[in-house]
Protein backbone atom coordinates (compact mmCIF):
# COMPACT_ATOMS: atom_id res chain seq x y z
CA UNK A 1 0.00 0.00 0.00
CA UNK A 2 1.50 3.31 -1.04
CA UNK A 3 0.08 6.71 -0.21
CA UNK A 4 1.51 9.00 -2.82
CA UNK A 5 -1.66 10.00 -4.53
CA UNK A 6 -5.00 10.78 -2.96
CA UNK A 7 -6.79 8.99 -5.73
CA UNK A 8 -4.88 5.72 -5.37
CA UNK A 9 -7.38 4.50 -2.83
CA UNK A 10 -10.11 6.26 -0.98
CA UNK A 11 -11.32 5.28 2.45
CA UNK A 12 -15.10 5.41 2.91
CA UNK A 13 -15.76 8.64 4.75
CA UNK A 14 -18.56 10.85 6.00
CA UNK A 15 -18.30 14.52 6.90
CA UNK A 16 -20.24 15.44 10.02
CA UNK A 17 -21.01 19.15 10.22
CA UNK A 18 -21.22 20.73 13.65
CA UNK A 19 -22.09 24.15 15.05
CA UNK A 20 -23.41 25.94 11.94
CA UNK A 21 -24.44 29.57 12.16
CA UNK A 22 -27.71 30.51 10.48
CA UNK A 23 -28.81 33.77 8.98
CA UNK A 24 -32.54 34.30 8.55
CA UNK A 25 -33.63 36.36 5.56
CA UNK A 26 -37.16 37.65 5.01
CA UNK A 27 -38.86 40.57 3.37
CA UNK A 28 -42.06 42.56 4.05
CA UNK A 29 -44.45 42.19 1.11
CA UNK A 30 -45.02 45.96 1.03
CA UNK A 31 -41.38 46.89 1.46
CA UNK A 32 -41.42 49.58 -1.25
CA UNK A 33 -44.14 51.55 0.49
CA UNK A 34 -42.59 50.90 3.88
CA UNK A 35 -39.19 52.08 2.69
CA UNK A 36 -40.66 55.25 1.30
CA UNK A 37 -42.08 56.09 4.73
CA UNK A 38 -38.82 55.13 6.41
CA UNK A 39 -36.68 57.23 4.07
CA UNK A 40 -38.73 60.35 4.83
CA UNK A 41 -38.41 59.73 8.56
CA UNK A 42 -34.70 59.01 8.29
CA UNK A 43 -34.14 62.18 6.34
CA UNK A 44 -35.77 64.17 9.13
CA UNK A 45 -33.73 62.43 11.82
CA UNK A 46 -30.45 63.06 9.99
CA UNK A 47 -31.19 66.75 9.97
CA UNK A 48 -31.68 66.94 13.70
CA UNK A 49 -29.46 64.19 15.11
CA UNK A 50 -25.67 64.52 15.00
CA UNK A 51 -23.49 61.58 14.05
CA UNK A 52 -22.83 59.44 17.14
CA UNK A 53 -20.01 57.38 15.67
CA UNK A 54 -17.35 56.99 18.36
CA UNK A 55 -13.84 58.01 17.40
CA UNK A 56 -12.48 54.49 17.99
CA UNK A 57 -14.50 53.05 15.11
CA UNK A 58 -12.08 52.87 12.19
CA UNK A 59 -14.55 53.21 9.35
CA UNK A 60 -16.54 56.32 8.61
CA UNK A 61 -20.33 56.35 8.53
CA UNK A 62 -23.32 58.17 9.94
CA UNK A 63 -25.00 56.31 12.81
CA UNK A 64 -27.51 57.00 15.53
CA UNK A 65 -26.41 53.90 17.46
CA UNK A 66 -25.30 55.97 20.45
CA UNK A 67 -27.73 58.87 20.52
CA UNK A 68 -31.02 57.80 18.96
CA UNK A 69 -31.31 54.06 19.31
CA UNK A 70 -34.90 53.57 20.43
CA UNK A 71 -36.48 53.94 17.01
CA UNK A 72 -38.81 51.02 17.71
CA UNK A 73 -40.76 53.43 19.94
CA UNK A 74 -41.09 56.11 17.28
CA UNK A 75 -44.34 56.08 15.23
CA UNK A 76 -42.67 56.08 11.81
CA UNK A 77 -40.71 52.93 12.67
CA UNK A 78 -43.45 50.99 14.46
CA UNK A 79 -44.56 49.02 11.40
CA UNK A 80 -41.00 47.87 10.79
CA UNK A 81 -40.53 47.11 14.48
CA UNK A 82 -43.67 44.95 14.46
CA UNK A 83 -42.39 43.03 11.44
CA UNK A 84 -38.99 42.54 13.07
CA UNK A 85 -40.60 41.34 16.30
CA UNK A 86 -42.55 38.64 14.45
CA UNK A 87 -39.45 37.55 12.55
CA UNK A 88 -37.43 37.38 15.76
CA UNK A 89 -40.01 34.97 17.20
CA UNK A 90 -39.55 32.70 14.20
CA UNK A 91 -35.77 32.90 14.40
CA UNK A 92 -35.86 32.17 18.15
CA UNK A 93 -38.00 29.09 17.52
CA UNK A 94 -35.10 27.59 15.54
CA UNK A 95 -33.09 27.69 18.78
CA UNK A 96 -35.88 26.12 20.89
CA UNK A 97 -35.64 28.94 23.41
CA UNK A 98 -37.73 28.20 26.46
CA UNK A 99 -40.59 30.59 27.25
CA UNK A 100 -39.44 30.70 30.86
CA UNK A 101 -36.70 33.07 29.71
CA UNK A 102 -39.30 35.75 29.09
CA UNK A 103 -40.13 37.60 25.89
CA UNK A 104 -37.45 38.44 23.34
CA UNK A 105 -37.88 42.03 22.26
CA UNK A 106 -36.01 44.76 20.44
CA UNK A 107 -33.87 46.75 22.87
CA UNK A 108 -32.01 48.96 20.39
CA UNK A 109 -32.82 50.14 16.90
CA UNK A 110 -30.83 52.75 15.01
CA UNK A 111 -29.91 54.16 11.59
CA UNK A 112 -26.68 53.60 9.65
CA UNK A 113 -25.89 55.58 6.52
CA UNK A 114 -22.80 54.94 4.43
CA UNK A 115 -21.63 57.40 1.81
CA UNK A 116 -18.95 56.76 -0.80
CA UNK A 117 -15.80 55.25 0.85
CA UNK A 118 -17.54 54.66 4.16
CA UNK A 119 -17.35 51.32 5.94
CA UNK A 120 -17.92 49.72 9.32
CA UNK A 121 -15.22 47.72 11.04
CA UNK A 122 -15.67 44.28 12.58
CA UNK A 123 -17.91 44.10 15.62
CA UNK A 124 -20.49 42.06 17.50
CA UNK A 125 -23.31 43.11 19.84
CA UNK A 126 -22.68 42.38 23.53
CA UNK A 127 -25.62 42.31 25.94
CA UNK A 128 -28.01 41.06 23.31
CA UNK A 129 -29.09 37.67 22.04
CA UNK A 130 -29.90 38.29 18.39
CA UNK A 131 -29.27 41.21 16.10
CA UNK A 132 -30.12 42.14 12.57
CA UNK A 133 -30.31 44.64 9.78
CA UNK A 134 -33.13 45.94 7.64
CA UNK A 135 -32.00 47.34 4.31
CA UNK A 136 -33.84 50.52 3.31
CA UNK A 137 -31.73 51.75 0.42
CA UNK A 138 -29.18 49.56 -1.31
CA UNK A 139 -27.65 50.86 -4.53
CA UNK A 140 -26.03 48.53 -7.02
CA UNK A 141 -22.61 47.36 -5.73
CA UNK A 142 -23.25 48.74 -2.26
CA UNK A 143 -20.78 47.76 0.50
CA UNK A 144 -21.45 44.15 1.42
CA UNK A 145 -22.35 42.96 4.86
CA UNK A 146 -19.69 40.37 5.67
CA UNK A 147 -19.61 37.77 8.44
CA UNK A 148 -16.33 36.59 9.94
CA UNK A 149 -15.74 32.93 10.71
CA UNK A 150 -14.31 32.01 14.12
CA UNK A 151 -11.50 30.38 12.16
CA UNK A 152 -10.49 33.84 10.94
CA UNK A 153 -8.99 34.40 14.38
CA UNK A 154 -6.83 31.27 14.31
CA UNK A 155 -3.12 31.96 14.33
CA UNK A 156 -2.36 29.07 11.99
CA UNK A 157 -3.78 29.75 8.57
CA UNK A 158 -3.05 26.82 6.24
CA UNK A 159 -2.54 27.49 2.53
CA UNK A 160 -5.74 26.94 0.59
CA UNK A 161 -6.00 25.23 -2.78
CA UNK A 162 -9.78 25.26 -3.15
CA UNK A 163 -12.05 27.72 -1.35
CA UNK A 164 -14.99 26.01 0.30
CA UNK A 165 -17.38 26.30 3.23
CA UNK A 166 -14.92 24.61 5.60
CA UNK A 167 -12.04 27.02 5.07
CA UNK A 168 -14.10 30.16 4.49
CA UNK A 169 -12.86 32.97 6.73
CA UNK A 170 -15.44 35.52 5.66
CA UNK A 171 -18.86 35.25 4.03
CA UNK A 172 -20.35 38.22 2.19
CA UNK A 173 -24.10 38.70 2.13
CA UNK A 174 -25.53 40.18 -1.04
CA UNK A 175 -28.52 42.12 0.18
CA UNK A 176 -31.33 43.90 -1.59
CA UNK A 177 -33.80 46.56 -0.54
CA UNK A 178 -36.42 45.26 1.85
CA UNK A 179 -34.29 42.39 3.13
CA UNK A 180 -34.43 41.77 6.84
CA UNK A 181 -31.69 39.56 8.19
CA UNK A 182 -31.32 38.21 11.71
CA UNK A 183 -28.38 36.38 13.27
CA UNK A 184 -26.67 35.61 16.57
CA UNK A 185 -25.32 38.73 18.28
CA UNK A 186 -21.96 37.09 18.95
CA UNK A 187 -21.29 36.50 15.25
CA UNK A 188 -18.74 39.08 14.18
CA UNK A 189 -19.60 41.12 11.11
CA UNK A 190 -18.67 44.26 9.25
CA UNK A 191 -19.65 46.38 6.24
CA UNK A 192 -17.08 46.33 3.48
CA UNK A 193 -16.05 49.50 1.72
CA UNK A 194 -19.03 51.23 0.16
CA UNK A 195 -17.48 52.24 -3.14
CA UNK A 196 -20.41 53.85 -4.95
CA UNK A 197 -21.79 57.38 -4.92
CA UNK A 198 -25.34 56.60 -3.84
CA UNK A 199 -26.01 56.26 -0.12
CA UNK A 200 -26.47 52.86 1.55
CA UNK A 201 -29.13 53.17 4.25
CA UNK A 202 -29.95 50.47 6.77
CA UNK A 203 -31.53 50.07 10.18
CA UNK A 204 -29.68 47.98 12.73
CA UNK A 205 -31.26 46.42 15.80
CA UNK A 206 -30.52 44.16 18.70
CA UNK A 207 -32.89 42.14 20.83
CA UNK A 208 -32.66 40.67 24.28
CA UNK A 209 -34.66 38.70 26.82
CA UNK B 1 -48.24 43.17 7.98
CA UNK B 2 -48.09 40.21 5.63
CA UNK B 3 -44.76 38.83 4.58
CA UNK B 4 -43.38 37.06 1.60
CA UNK B 5 -44.00 33.35 2.34
CA UNK B 6 -40.48 32.35 1.38
CA UNK B 7 -38.21 32.78 4.33
CA UNK B 8 -34.67 31.83 3.54
CA UNK B 9 -31.86 30.56 5.72
CA UNK B 10 -28.17 30.64 4.99
CA UNK B 11 -25.91 28.26 6.84
CA UNK B 12 -22.43 29.58 7.58
CA UNK B 13 -19.19 28.20 8.95
CA UNK B 14 -20.05 24.57 9.74
CA UNK B 15 -17.26 22.76 11.56
CA UNK B 16 -16.38 19.49 9.82
CA UNK B 17 -15.40 16.22 11.47
CA UNK B 18 -14.52 13.42 9.07
CA UNK B 19 -15.54 9.91 10.10
CA UNK B 20 -13.93 6.96 8.36
CA UNK B 21 -15.11 3.42 9.03
CA UNK B 22 -11.89 1.51 8.42
CA UNK B 23 -12.56 -1.62 6.37
CA UNK B 24 -11.40 -4.89 7.96
CA UNK B 25 -10.43 -3.07 11.13
CA UNK B 26 -10.60 -6.15 13.39
CA UNK B 27 -7.34 -7.71 12.23
CA UNK B 28 -5.53 -4.34 12.30
CA UNK B 29 -6.83 -3.66 15.79
CA UNK B 30 -5.70 -7.06 17.04
CA UNK B 31 -2.13 -6.34 15.95
CA UNK B 32 -2.18 -2.79 17.30
CA UNK B 33 -3.56 -3.81 20.69
CA UNK B 34 -0.70 -6.31 21.03
CA UNK B 35 1.78 -3.55 20.15
CA UNK B 36 0.17 -1.17 22.61
CA UNK B 37 0.38 -3.74 25.38
CA UNK B 38 4.12 -3.75 24.81
CA UNK B 39 4.21 0.05 24.82
CA UNK B 40 2.20 0.36 28.01
CA UNK B 41 4.35 -2.20 29.82
CA UNK B 42 7.50 -0.23 29.10
CA UNK B 43 6.21 3.37 29.13
CA UNK B 44 5.11 5.03 32.36
CA UNK B 45 2.05 7.26 32.30
CA UNK B 46 3.02 10.52 30.60
CA UNK B 47 0.05 12.48 31.89
CA UNK B 48 1.33 15.89 33.04
CA UNK B 49 0.56 16.94 36.61
CA UNK B 50 -1.19 20.01 35.23
CA UNK B 51 -4.04 17.91 33.78
CA UNK B 52 -7.05 17.67 36.05
CA UNK B 53 -8.23 14.37 34.53
CA UNK B 54 -6.97 10.83 34.99
CA UNK B 55 -5.96 8.85 31.89
CA UNK B 56 -3.05 6.74 30.73
CA UNK B 57 -1.31 8.57 27.90
CA UNK B 58 2.02 8.52 26.10
CA UNK B 59 1.52 12.02 24.70
CA UNK B 60 4.55 13.46 26.47
CA UNK B 61 6.92 10.50 26.68
CA UNK B 62 6.27 8.16 23.73
CA UNK B 63 4.63 10.11 20.94
CA UNK B 64 6.29 8.72 17.80
CA UNK B 65 4.39 5.44 17.82
CA UNK B 66 3.79 5.61 14.08
CA UNK B 67 7.54 5.08 13.56
CA UNK B 68 7.51 1.68 15.24
CA UNK B 69 7.59 -1.21 12.75
CA UNK B 70 4.42 -2.69 14.23
CA UNK B 71 2.55 0.51 13.33
CA UNK B 72 3.53 0.52 9.65
CA UNK B 73 0.07 -0.28 8.31
CA UNK B 74 -1.50 2.15 10.70
CA UNK B 75 0.93 4.88 9.65
CA UNK B 76 -0.21 4.50 6.03
CA UNK B 77 -3.84 4.51 7.09
CA UNK B 78 -3.36 7.65 9.18
CA UNK B 79 -1.59 9.48 6.35
CA UNK B 80 -4.30 8.52 3.89
CA UNK B 81 -6.90 9.85 6.33
CA UNK B 82 -5.02 13.12 6.73
CA UNK B 83 -4.86 13.46 2.95
CA UNK B 84 -8.60 12.91 2.61
CA UNK B 85 -9.48 15.30 5.42
CA UNK B 86 -7.03 17.92 4.14
CA UNK B 87 -8.54 17.59 0.67
CA UNK B 88 -12.05 18.09 2.09
CA UNK B 89 -10.76 21.18 3.90
CA UNK B 90 -9.43 22.57 0.61
CA UNK B 91 -5.85 22.68 1.92
CA UNK B 92 -2.90 23.01 -0.40
CA UNK B 93 -0.37 20.35 0.58
CA UNK B 94 1.08 17.05 -0.57
CA UNK B 95 1.80 13.74 1.08
CA UNK B 96 5.46 14.71 0.99
CA UNK B 97 4.87 17.95 2.89
CA UNK B 98 2.63 16.31 5.49
CA UNK B 99 4.43 16.10 8.83
CA UNK B 100 3.09 13.81 11.53
CA UNK B 101 4.10 15.66 14.68
CA UNK B 102 2.81 13.21 17.27
CA UNK B 103 1.14 9.83 17.51
CA UNK B 104 0.36 8.50 20.98
CA UNK B 105 -1.95 6.14 22.82
CA UNK B 106 -4.65 6.97 25.37
CA UNK B 107 -6.16 4.27 27.58
CA UNK B 108 -9.27 4.94 29.63
CA UNK B 109 -10.09 2.55 32.44
CA UNK B 110 -13.18 2.88 34.60
CA UNK B 111 -13.78 6.50 35.63
CA UNK B 112 -11.01 7.99 33.48
CA UNK B 113 -11.58 11.06 31.33
CA UNK B 114 -9.88 13.76 29.27
CA UNK B 115 -10.53 17.43 29.93
CA UNK B 116 -11.23 20.03 27.22
CA UNK B 117 -8.21 20.76 25.09
CA UNK B 118 -7.00 21.46 21.57
CA UNK B 119 -3.69 20.94 19.78
CA UNK B 120 -1.68 24.13 19.20
CA UNK B 121 1.07 24.14 16.56
CA UNK B 122 -0.85 21.67 14.42
CA UNK B 123 -3.36 21.92 11.60
CA UNK B 124 -5.15 18.57 11.66
CA UNK B 125 -5.84 16.12 14.46
CA UNK B 126 -7.15 12.57 14.39
CA UNK B 127 -8.20 9.72 16.63
CA UNK B 128 -8.41 6.00 15.87
CA UNK B 129 -10.43 3.71 18.11
CA UNK B 130 -8.93 0.27 18.70
CA UNK B 131 -11.13 -0.68 21.61
CA UNK B 132 -14.43 1.03 22.22
CA UNK B 133 -16.67 -1.23 24.31
CA UNK B 134 -20.42 -0.66 24.30
CA UNK B 135 -21.37 2.40 26.37
CA UNK B 136 -17.79 3.62 26.67
CA UNK B 137 -17.23 7.37 26.73
CA UNK B 138 -17.99 9.42 23.67
CA UNK B 139 -15.75 12.17 22.35
CA UNK B 140 -17.22 15.64 22.77
CA UNK B 141 -16.54 18.59 20.51
CA UNK B 142 -16.93 22.12 21.81
CA UNK B 143 -18.06 24.99 19.60
CA UNK B 144 -15.79 27.97 19.05
CA UNK B 145 -18.74 29.94 20.45
CA UNK B 146 -19.08 27.79 23.58
CA UNK B 147 -17.86 30.62 25.80
CA UNK B 148 -20.53 33.18 24.96
CA UNK B 149 -21.97 34.64 28.15
CA UNK B 150 -25.60 34.88 27.07
CA UNK B 151 -27.21 31.47 26.72
CA UNK B 152 -30.96 31.26 27.35
CA UNK B 153 -32.54 28.02 28.56
CA UNK B 154 -33.83 25.81 25.74
CA UNK B 155 -36.59 23.20 25.78
CA UNK B 156 -34.73 20.91 23.40
CA UNK B 157 -31.11 20.66 22.32
CA UNK B 158 -30.41 20.93 18.63
CA UNK B 159 -27.53 21.64 16.27
CA UNK B 160 -28.08 25.40 16.50
CA UNK B 161 -28.28 25.83 20.26
CA UNK B 162 -25.99 23.13 21.66
CA UNK B 163 -22.35 24.20 21.94
CA UNK B 164 -21.34 20.56 22.46
CA UNK B 165 -21.56 17.76 19.89
CA UNK B 166 -20.90 14.13 20.75
CA UNK B 167 -19.66 11.23 18.73
CA UNK B 168 -19.92 7.68 20.11
CA UNK B 169 -16.96 5.72 18.77
CA UNK B 170 -16.92 2.17 17.57
CA UNK B 171 -13.83 0.01 17.06
CA UNK B 172 -12.32 0.85 13.70
CA UNK B 173 -13.61 4.43 13.64
CA UNK B 174 -11.05 6.92 12.42
CA UNK B 175 -11.89 10.59 12.85
CA UNK B 176 -10.22 13.81 11.75
CA UNK B 177 -10.83 17.42 12.67
CA UNK B 178 -9.20 20.83 12.81
CA UNK B 179 -6.57 21.00 15.57
CA UNK B 180 -8.14 24.20 16.92
CA UNK B 181 -11.44 22.43 17.63
CA UNK B 182 -11.64 21.86 21.37
CA UNK B 183 -12.63 18.38 22.47
CA UNK B 184 -12.88 16.22 25.57
CA UNK B 185 -13.78 12.74 26.79
CA UNK B 186 -16.20 12.42 29.72
CA UNK B 187 -15.66 9.79 32.41
CA UNK B 188 -15.57 6.23 31.08
CA UNK B 189 -18.29 4.71 33.24
CA UNK B 190 -17.77 1.08 32.26
CA UNK B 191 -15.25 -1.56 33.25
CA UNK B 192 -13.94 -2.23 29.72
CA UNK B 193 -10.85 -0.39 28.50
CA UNK B 194 -11.30 2.29 25.89
CA UNK B 195 -8.12 2.46 23.79
CA UNK B 196 -7.45 5.09 21.17
CA UNK B 197 -4.52 6.36 19.15
CA UNK B 198 -4.34 10.11 18.66
CA UNK B 199 -2.21 11.98 16.15
CA UNK B 200 -1.47 15.48 14.94
CA UNK B 201 -0.18 16.79 11.64
CA UNK B 202 0.89 20.00 9.95
CA UNK B 203 2.44 20.94 6.66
Amino acid sequence: MRVSDRTMYELPSTILEYFPQIIQISKPSNFKKLNSTLLAAIDEICRTTPNSKPRHWAGNLYTTARNRNQLMDEPNFRELADFITEEIKIFASKFCIDKSNGVISINNMWINILKNKDSMDQHCHPNSLFCGVYFVKIPHNAGLLAFDSPSSEQMINPPIKVNNQYNMRQAGFKMSEGDLIIFNSYLKHRVLLHDVDEERISIGFTCAL
Amino acid sequence: MSIVPARDYQKLFPVPVMLIKVPNAASLNEKLVAEIQQVSMTTPNGKPDSWACDVYTTLTNNNRLHERPGFHDFDLLMRQGFMQFGHAMGYDFTIESLEITQCWVNIYNFGMSQEIHHHPNNIMTGVYYLQAPANCSEILFHSHFADVMIRPAVYEDNALNNPIASLHPKPGDLIFFDSSLRHSVPANDIEGERISLSFNARF
